[in-house]
């Protein structure tokens, strides 16, 4: 059983391998026990800084990098659909908005990583997306499209605005980017749009109005986000003992 | 927080330490223990003292023992 302490690095180790062998051989463990100590040794490595290490130094690139993939994908996949392949439907939105969701998901984790409720939050919220736009589509009342819209809407809405929070873009480019991407556009092209699809009347230029903006907007925000690539270190608040007990 | 509940009775070896809070709150186990130790040593909340037995005993830091000294005082 002690051999599961390996898992732990060898600062922490140094500090607690002593009691931590006592611990097992006079409580042993069985299977909870057994996954137990390996979570610690995930928080262990996650948090060099408790044992006097330096704490992990977290940084923005990789999800700027890949809300910037996602912006060309998205904007790729569409100009392709217009300009070559318009009978074409691919993958190409699946996985653009896959990389968003993992963009933003993975910043957040990064910097705020015991704010679980957010991640929860947002994938509850494309739980809903999934679940209430496959509905727009097998009914056919306006009811169901209109449900479905507005989902579609507040998801990718919320999407571009955490990453563009996390991209550090202040509040008024932040609407502005929300209303030349999605609110207006949408807005402009659903009295164009004949259909569903691309090979519907008028289904072209409405996709283009209408989701094109999109893609060159979350462009705009992984390129910001990449440049920003500010280094921020993740570490728990100092807790002063003397302050709190004077506070009580 | 239920280590420094467990600590306020005074020092503990970790093994004790655990059974304590079993008592207190339920099943913990190895690793969540020995995370919460970490963070209340780092955070300066507890120490670690020798021990006759070669291990460490965990108590709560002086601030809060004087703390607890002075609680104690006022409720005589």
């Amino acid at each position: 059983m002690s051999r599961l302490l390996r898992l732990y690095p060898a600062a922490w180790r140094e500090r607690y391998d002593a009691e931590f062998i006592a611990m097992l051989q006079e409580r042993p463990v069985g299977v909870t026990g057994t996954v137990d100590i390996a979570g610690g040794a995930i928080d262990a490595h996650l948090h060099p800084e408790l044992i006097g290490g330096a704490p992990h130094l977290w940084t923005h690139r990789l999800p700027g990098l890949m809300a910037t993939a996602a912006g060309l994908i998205w904007s790729w996949y569409y100009l392709r659909i217009v300009l070559a392949a318009p009978e074409e439907w691919g993958y190409g939105v699946f996985i653009a908005m896959l990389l968003m969701l993992t963009a933003v998901l993975g910043d957040y984790l990064a910097a705020y990583a015991r704010r679980i409720g957010l991640t929860v939050a947002a994938l509850i919220a494309a739980a809903v997306l999934a679940g209430v736009q496959p509905l727009s589509v097998i009914g056919d009342g306006m009811l169901n499209f209109a449900l479905g819209a507005a989902a579609a809407l507040l998801f990718s809405g919320g999407m571009l605005t955490l990453a563009a929070l996390r991209a550090g873009i202040g509040a008024g480019v932040r609407w502005l980017l929300i209303a030349g991407s999605l609110l207006v556009p949408v807005t402009v092209a659903i009295p164009v749009m004949g259909g569903f699809g691309p090979t519907d009347p008028g289904g072209v230029p409405a996709m283009v109005v209408a989701i094109l903006p999109y893609g060159i907007a979350w462009t705009i925000v992984g390129l910001r986000m990449t440049l920003r690539g500010s280094r921020t270190i993740h570490d728990a608040p100092t807790i002063d003992p003397a302050s709190e007990v004077a506070a009580a | 927080m239920w280590i420094l509940v467990a600590l306020r009775s005074g020092p503990l070896r970790a093994t004790r330490l655990l059974d304590e809070i079993r008592e207190l709150n339920g099943w913990v186990g190895p690793g969540a223990l020995f995370a919460a130790v970490a963070r209340l040593e780092r955070h300066g909340l507890i120490e670690s003292a020798a021990n006759s037995g070669g291990l460490p005993a965990y108590r709560l830091s002086q601030p809060w023992r004087t703390a607890q000294l002075s609680q104690e005082d006022h409720s005589r």
